[in-house]
């Protein structure tokens, strides 16, 4: 594995950058793994890696049927936060926060990490109780979380929209300074870097078919290049979640839809913070100055990445309702990603009926942020054959036992 | 602009309908409740959802479309 350090770089340069190593191996398959992780994203990656580093699991196997991060890890709008509306969720999210100040550090490798904050804009009374409500939740979890007045929030962003008679007036906003952004791309290498460094065999272009069982056991995957016999098997496959659960008689109470973001061209610094308009529209600006812009799923379920041009019409009124100074502003670049929405919205981290396969599926719309603290909580999942209290509420017994986590602080459309 | 095909309305903008998804029939018995309640095939290829031509005829469609491609087939 190459060095990244300063001096590391410094050598490299002075040697013409001739001598750079792969940053990963493309090994052969082999016959036989304790695990295979379906699923080279984010989280397939980080459950791999935290398998060797943290567990002593070094035969493992990630696949994907195409390549590293080039599903939702690579499609994101990468806001990573901690204000959700459930315990469980704001304590899960909090321990990821920790996890991604270090992350860099941890694996050597730079993923960006920026904690510039976030700012949510209240326009409604009932929302505002809400978060008055939600303010105490995350005060318990430990995460910073205050509500300003609009006079607050127009200072910390300036190109919102002055005050003045409109539809929906902004009452309020929330300001959750440990909220930040990185880059996904990175990410992901970060992950397969430090996983390959350790011994995880990496194969991309290699499509899991199907899951083999016996006797209600996972023994093993059926892919686009023969049979590979595995110990345990984990799924980190997002759209396709239920494609590969039913080859194991499983339905999942999640729903595949389109999710779009957009790119405008890029502009002198103008927003320090990622601002959110809940349910509507949200953007952050990248270090190239454009301004990257999610707003809520599509509204067909589909697995196309390919999204709805109603869908841009109704984002972009939402962003020039609060955004009016980028009404001559043009997007450059738009894309869609198949995310894996969950019934509750909430994400299924779970084992399953099949003994030795494990499910981290249905993060929707938010689930680059749960990387870290995802894969660790998968690698800790599978080593264990069993979950700890941090993950029990996001087990797929929950819709049997009547305990769904909603929640609607994702950016999809169920909000 | 996406087009849905409406057998009484002929082809019309999506913005017409609502789209309510993968049928879900009242549970019967036949499949554990939770799993009746919550849990979709969510089928990659060919599908039959349930449609809403709410600015439209305003009646209740059942169509087939292919949630690889999009397309809708007759
Ligand atoms: C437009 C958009 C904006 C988003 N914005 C945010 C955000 O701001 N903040 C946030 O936290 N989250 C956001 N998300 C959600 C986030 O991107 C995902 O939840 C997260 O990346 C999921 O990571 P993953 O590793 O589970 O899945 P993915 O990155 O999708 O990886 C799954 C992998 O599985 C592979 N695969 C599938 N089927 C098979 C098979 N049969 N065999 C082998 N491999 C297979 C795929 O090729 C893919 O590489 C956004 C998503 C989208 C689409």
């Amino acid at each position: 594995m190459g060095d990244y350090s300063f001096f590391g770089l410094l050598r490299h340069a002075f040697a013409g950058h001739a001598e750079w190593p792969r940053a990963w191996r493309d090994p052969p398959l082999k016959p036989h793994y304790d695990v295979v992780v379906v699923g080279a994203g984010g989280h397939g990656l980080a459950a791999a890696y935290y398998l060797a580093a943290r567990h002593g699991i070094r035969n493992v196997l990630v696949l994907d049927k195409g390549w590293i991060g080039g599903g939702n890890t690579g499609r994101n709008t990468v806001t990573i936060r901690a204000n959700y509306l459930r315990e469980p969720s704001i304590r899960f999210h909090a321990e990821g926060l920790r996890m991604w100040r270090e992350l860099s550090g941890a694996l050597g490798f730079n993923v960006m990490f920026s904690e510039r904050g976030q700012l949510d804009l209240i326009q409604t009374w009932a929302k505002l109780r809400d978060v008055k409500r939600r303010r105490s939740t995350m005060a318990l979890a430990g995460v910073p979380f205050d509500i300003l007045t609009p006079a607050q929030a127009r200072a910390r962003v300036p190109i919102l929209a002055p005050e003045g008679p409109t539809r929906l007036p902004i009452l309020a906003a929330t300001w959750h300074p440990t909220a930040g952004v990185a880059r996904h791309d990175a990410v992901a290498w970060g992950y397969a870097r430090a996983a390959d460094a350790l011994g995880v065999d990496i194969v991309q272009n290699c499509e899991v078919r199907a899951i083999r069982r016996a006797g209600g056991r996972v023994t093993g995957v059926e892919t686009a290049r023969g049979f590979v016999a595995a110990g345990k098997v984990g799924l980190a496959v997002s759209a396709h979640a239920g494609v590969l659960a039913a080859s194991a008689d499983l339905r999942l109470p999640i729903e595949t839809v389109p999710l779009q973001a957009f790119v405008s061209e890029p502009l002198k610094p103008m927003l320090s913070c990622i601002v959110n308009c809940p349910g509507q529209v949200y953007l952050s600006q990248t270090d190239k100055g454009e301004l990257a812009i999610g707003g809520g799923s599509d509204p067909v379920p589909s697995y196309v990445q390919r999204g709805d041009f109603a869908t841009i019409e109704r984002v972009v009124t939402a962003l020039l309702e609060i955004f009016p100074v980028l009404a001559r502003v043009r997007l450059l670049r738009q894309w869609t990603g198949a995310i894996d929405l969950c019934h509750d919205t909430s994400p299924i981290l779970s084992k399953t009926p099949v003994e030795g396969l494990y499910l981290d599926v249905g993060w929707g719309s938010g689930g680059f942020k749960a990387i870290p603290a995802g894969g660790a909580a998968f690698a800790r999942l599978i080593a264990n054959d069993a979950p700890d209290d941090a993950i029990l509420p996001f087990a797929l017994s929950r819709f049997e036992s009547g305990r769904p986590l909603y929640e609607t602080a994702g950016a999809s459309n169920r909000d | 602009m996406r087009l849905v095909p409406c057998p009484t309305c002929g082809p019309r903008e999506a913005g017409e309908f609502v789209c309510f998804g993968e049928p879900r029939p009242r549970p019967d018995g036949t499949r554990p409740l939770a799993e009746a309640i919550y849990a979709r095939d969510n089928l990659k290829g060919p599908v039959a959802e349930l449609w809403w031509h709410r600015a439209g005829c305003r009646r209740w469609l059942t169509l087939r479309r292919n949630s690889a491609t999009n397309a809708f087939v007759e």
